[in-house]
């Protein structure tokens, strides 16, 4: 019962038909929702009081899960030293038995296996940002590493892609870009530079989003909004602590941290509003507008806050 | 007849000659003369016919005087005769009636005589035709029936008499023998001395066992049998006034008696008591004292911990609430301290066994009937000992929560399967306070007693100091906001610590002591701060020190074995200690000196946790898992 206190929501990720959420937690429990039923819940106006459970609840192992993401057939989810698939008909019937794995290593002599920070899917491949130094990229269909980006002097903590185009974000303070077919680095950005970033809470990015214009990333420093074509700082978003997660949605930015709130900013940096949570850390916010409006924050606590518009908060789920 | 009728009618004739006559006086006298002859002449038949007459009716009057008497006789023949025919006719009655005794025998059927009779007597060839015949063949054979059993019944009484007069002489000897045998008791005295064998004891125990109330019995046989069998430093005894004892024995038996007799006991006395009028305060001391009245007789056990002292535990039977209560007695033990304070000790030996309450939902019925405060408040003044959970069940006593029903009556089955684990229970909870009370004095004055398996696990070196060590209250631990202070519970101990790292960094911990430690570990609540003025880094992220309540509340007490599991205060407050060295080297803005490298990787994952959990073959911290 103790150990259930410390509960941490770290990833969230929606299946790829829409209909399942998957969240992952700092003990390695992964536990599934079912949306339609979440998005029922909320024009219930009785049932917004009760705290819904999840519809399957399974253990990867002891280690935190920092990483989901779905394809077509499979949850996918980063554990310590392996990349772990499960088959969505399998968690479905209630068969928790891996479906395959993939087993990251440590790059240099360490003592513990690396952890899988970050997990992205683009083009049928899987891009990992670990505790390694480098982007690993893996092909889905071989299983096998296809390509190695290195580049960073420190651990990596948020990959994205878009287009050909593969940012990563890493404790080491920088951003670099690397261009995915030929898998080099393009360019990279130091936020902790810039005076107006740096605010002594450590040069470590934690929080990173592109779409195909913007950049958003923060962490130690403050979330920033860049300019991708001329890699220019834009705007800043004040978020009064350490930024742990960021998303581009609906033409807003939503942001969280260390803080009980998720901030949400327009593209020029104004607040745009904050939704208050009962976690006292943010560390994901997943967000989608088809088929239905859907809004899910996880952090510190073991709820995950459910929002069907973008301005307030309408239930809560729990994790356990 | 006629003739008299002539007669006189002459006379009257002559007599009216004659007065006609005399009329004429002189004319007639010779006339007269001759009718005066006339006259006495008819004068004189006159006389022959009344004599005639007289004759006639005295011959008349003896023929019916005859008549008479023949008649008379006739009549007083005809008398007897129906005097004779009514005695007769009543004498046939009463023979008719007459009914012989034998017709009120009630003779065995038919049947049966014939089966059963000998020859001579039922003689069927002539009794079957005969009913008279039979009827007196019957009478025999009944008459020699009863004959035999009225031997029978002799014999038996004569029987009856030797044996009783036999029973009378062996108890006479049985009575002769037994103050004889009290002699013969009294001389082996000196000799069970001698060879230490407490025989009279044993059986003045034995005595005085058969006067306990039932629940007492249990719990004594059961912890006797277990004393024997299994562990001979426990002992349990009976005390208490035995007189009392059997008075109360006596009451309830003849309670249980006759009860109409005793409803109209109770009338009388409800009656008595009115007349008296007694001050409420008296009323309610007599309702209160025959409420809680306990029997004479307790049951006192006394368990010898090796080392440690022994516990003395008196066990006491309410009779009018139906429960057990448990007053706790410490003797020889080295170590005092708040938490061996013979009260509290055996408090919460399971969760939710606070002993504060009955753990009978009836006994709150009673109390509010007769008006009395609740239970509770008769403990804590010390009026009673502790009802507690493991006590009923050692008594056989099983009170199931929350229902309105009486308690089970004592069950054996229930007693035999808790004392063991109760007597150990005990144990280990006096064990386990004393080895706290220890630790807390050694904390007290600064140091952290870590047993060697212990300390090997941490680093030999730590920089942080542990500088104070205070108690505080629940409501304390409650406000000072750390995450598992929703955990907490208010029966536990708190107490705050303050840890300090030379370089700035100070940690303070809540933790809050469970009175079934060490089974239950410390909950440990932290909160992080920089002392003022030092030129520290920014103090660590949340993430940071969540990790770290979660590994000094799971971990640490899981990963401690066997017998170091009794260290685990101080084995939680050295690895906060350590944890506090990692903090602070790893605080961003502070570096670690590459010299003395304590991690390989500060930080890790999304959180970006230190590595908190010291490996000692490498003699650096790691993350733990993976």
């Amino acid at each position: 019962m103790k150990k259930e206190l410390y509960t941490t929501v770290f990833c969230q990720a929606f299946s790829a038909c829409g209909g399942y959420l998957a969240a992952g937690d700092g003990f390695g429990n992964i536990a599934c929702y079912d949306v339609k039923k979440i998005v029922e819940l909320s024009a219930n106006e009785e049932s917004l009081r009760e705290f819904r459970r999840p519809e399957l609840r399974f253990s990867t192992g002891e280690a935190p899960v920092y990483a989901l993401v779905c394809d077509e057939s499979h949850l996918i989810a980063g554990t310590s030293g392996l990349i772990q698939a499960y088959k969505w008909s399998d968690i479905l019937k209630k068969n928790f038995k891996m479906a395959w794995n993939i087993p990251i290593e440590s790059d240099r002599e360490s003592l513990s296996q690396p952890e899988v920070n970050s997990l992205e899917l683009h083009d049928n491949r899987l891009y990992v940002g670990s505790g390694n130094h480098d982007v690993q990229v893996i092909d889905l269909e071989t299983r096998i590493k296809v390509a190695s980006l290195r580049g960073h002097s420190d651990y990596i903590h948020v990959v994205r892609v878009r287009g050909d185009q593969c940012v990563s974000a890493s404790e080491d303070g920088s951003v670099r870009f690397w261009d995915t077919r030929q898998n080099k680095e393009v360019s990279k950005v130091e936020p902790h530079t810039h005076s107006d970033l740096e605010r002594g809470m450590g040069k470590w990015i934690g929080a990173l989003d592109v779409t195909d214009d913007w950049m958003v990333c923060g962490g130690g420093p403050r979330l920033a909004l860049w300019h991708l074509r001329s890699l220019t700082q834009a705007a800043v978003c004040d978020v009064p602590a350490v930024v742990h997660e960021a998303r581009f949605h609906d033409g807003l930015v939503l942001a969280g941290g260390d803080v009980a709130d998720l901030h949400q900013f327009t593209l020029t940096g104004e607040r745009a509003g904050t939704i208050p949570t009962d976690c006292s850390a943010v560390f994901t916010v997943l967000a989608r507008t088809q088929p239905t409006k859907l809004m899910t924050i996880g952090g510190c606590g073991k709820f995950i806050e459910v929002c069907t518009s973008n301005k307030y908060k309408d239930f809560s789920l729990s994790f356990l | 007849m006629k003739l008299f009728h002539l007669t006189c009618d002459t006379i009257r004739k002559l007599m009216s000659q004659i007065e006609e006559l005399k009329r004429s006086p002189d004319k007639n006298r010779s006339r007269i003369a001759e009718l005066r002859a006339l006259a006495g002449l008819h004068v004189l038949a006159l006389k022959k016919i009344n004599r005639l007459e007289k004759a006639r009716l005295k011959a008349a009057r003896e023929n019916t005087h005859a008549a008479k008497q023949r008649v008379d006789t006739f009549h007083l023949t005809l008398q007897n005769l129906l005097y004779e025919i009514v005695h007769v006719r009543r004498e046939i009655n009463r023979c008719l009636e007459f009914r012989s005794q034998d017709e009120d025998i009630s003779l065995v059927s038919e049947e049966e005589f014939y089966r059963d009779a000998p020859e001579e007597i039922s003689q069927p060839s002539s009794t079957r035709e005969d009913e008279h015949r039979r009827h007196l063949a019957r009478l025999d054979w009944e008459l020699e029936q009863r004959r035999r059993l009225a031997a029978d019944c002799r014999q038996l009484d004569t029987d009856k008499r030797r044996i009783s007069q036999r029973i009378g002489q062996q108890r006479k000897r049985l009575s002769d023998l037994a103050p004889q045998l009290a002699a013969v008791l009294q001389s082996t005295q000196p000799l069970q001395e001698e060879l230490s064998l407490p025989l009279d004891q044993r059986r003045q125990q034995h005595r005085l066992a058969a006067l306990l109330p039932r629940p007492l019995y249990l719990l004594y046989v059961q912890t006797t049998a277990y004393a024997e069998a299994c562990d001979s430093s426990i002992s349990a005894t009976i005390c208490g006034s035995e007189e009392e004892a059997v008075t109360l024995k006596m009451a309830d038996q003849r309670e249980s008696g006759d009860e109409s007799e005793s409803d109209q006991e109770a009338e009388d006395e409800a009656r008595r008591k009115k007349r008296h009028r007694k001050s409420a305060r008296d009323e309610e001391a007599a309702r209160l004292r025959k409420l809680l009245h306990k029997h004479p007789l307790l049951v006192v056990v006394e368990i010898v911990c090796k080392d440690l002292g022994r516990l003395v535990l008196e066990f006491v039977h309410l009779t009018q609430l139906g429960i057990v209560t448990v007053s706790v007695g410490i003797q020889d033990c080295a170590v005092t301290g708040a938490l061996l304070s013979a009260e509290s000790l055996l408090d919460y030996l399971e969760p939710g066994d606070a002993g504060s309450d009955s753990p009978s939902a009836a006994t709150a019925h009673q109390l509010r009937r007769a008006g009395l405060s609740p239970l509770g408040q008769y403990i804590t003044a010390g009026q009673l000992g502790k009802p507690y959970l493991w006590a009923q069940r050692l008594a056989g006593l099983e009170f199931i929560a929350g229902t309105q029903d009486p308690p089970a009556p004592a069950a054996e089955s229930v007693a035999a399967l808790h004392v063991e684990a109760t007597m150990k229970q005990i144990r280990a909870r006096l064990e386990a306070r004393v080895a706290l009370q220890g630790q807390l004095d050694a904390i007290g004055a600064g140091k952290l007693p870590l047993p060697d398996p212990v300390s090997a696990q941490l680093p030999a070196a730590r920089e942080s100091r542990l500088v104070s060590w205070l108690s505080i209250s629940p409501e304390t631990y409650r406000a000072s906001g750390v995450l598992c202070a929703a955990e907490l519970d208010d029966c536990c101990a708190c107490f705050l610590a303050k840890l300090e790292h030379p370089a700035g960094l100070q940690l303070s911990c809540y933790v809050a002591l469970s009175p079934q430690h060490p089974r239950v570990p410390p909950l440990v609540g932290l909160k992080l701060a920089t002392k003022r003025g030092a030129s520290s880094p920014r103090a660590a992220s949340s993430s940071a020190l969540r990790a770290l309540e979660c590994e000094l509340n799971v971990s640490v007490p899981s990963r401690l074995v066997g017998g170091s599991r009794a260290a685990v205060l101080p084995a939680v407050l050295a690895t906060a200690a350590t944890a506090l060295d990692v903090l602070q080297r790893t605080a961003d803005g502070g570096g670690e000196p590459t010299h003395h490298r304590l991690t390989l990787r500060p930080h890790r994952g999304r959180d970006r946790v230190p590595p908190l959990r010291y490996d000692p073959a490498l003699h650096m911290f790691t993350h733990g898992t993976g």
